[in-house]
């Protein structure tokens, strides 16, 4: 299992010498090579993930939480990842601009997807006030 | 992991410069900016599919 670590590694350091040399001619398929590393690393990444995501659900499980609960933090997780990526691809490419407008837009998604345990919290805090 | 995607996409960044240097040269630099069109767009073709499979990916593991 840990030798597709070593993959992505190798993988990573060829992606960036050949994104290197191939700079110098045009820089719009060194940017391509460039985000495909990166999708082949986050797949990568994501296959470590899925056994942690299944002990996650064992955990919730365990302690009887809300299963919106968690689900709305691993979404958030999910989008900052791919914003995050994203955002910093295109900055490489020179479009700073582009990812800053990513990773606000993200920040929205992530607002909207939390937003029923903002009501629950409000209505929490409304019933606590109320019986005060 | 499939690495030798990056070989591949390497070999087609290079033979297009290749191509787009002997057509400005002998005088073709419409050809040429075709040629390298057509590079990039093999490329983000082959791109695609992948960036699909990792939103794919993301999208089941983080439950959306």
């Amino acid at each position: 299992m840990t030798e597709l670590f070593w993959k992505g590694a190798a993988g990573t350091l060829i992606a960036a010498v050949l994104g290197l040399a191939l700079a110098k001619q045009g820089k719009d398929v060194a940017l391509l090579l460039s985000v495909l590393a990166g999708c082949m690393v986050l797949t990568a990444a994501m296959t470590y993930l899925a056994p942690v995501m299944v002990f996650f659900r064992r955990l919730q499980q365990a302690a009887q939480l809300d299963e919106a609960l968690l689900g709305v933090l691993l979404k958030a997780v999910g989008i900052s990842l791919v914003a995050q990526i994203a955002g910093l691809i295109c900055g490489d490419a020179g479009n700073a601009a582009l990812g800053k407008a990513l990773q606000i837009l993200a920040a929205a998604a992530v607002l909207w997807i939390s937003l029923p345990l903002l009501e629950e919290l409000l209505g929490l805090i409304e019933k606590i006030l109320g019986e005060v | 992991m499939e690495i030798d995607l990056i070989f591949k996409i390497a070999a087609i960044g290079i033979i297009v410069s290749v191509l787009n240097q002997v057509l400005s040269r002998s005088g073709r630099e419409e050809q040429a900016t075709m040629t390298t069109l057509a590079g990039l767009v093999v490329v983000l073709m082959m791109l695609t599919q992948k960036i699909a499979e990792l939103f794919e990916l993301v999208k089941e593991l983080f439950q959306f």
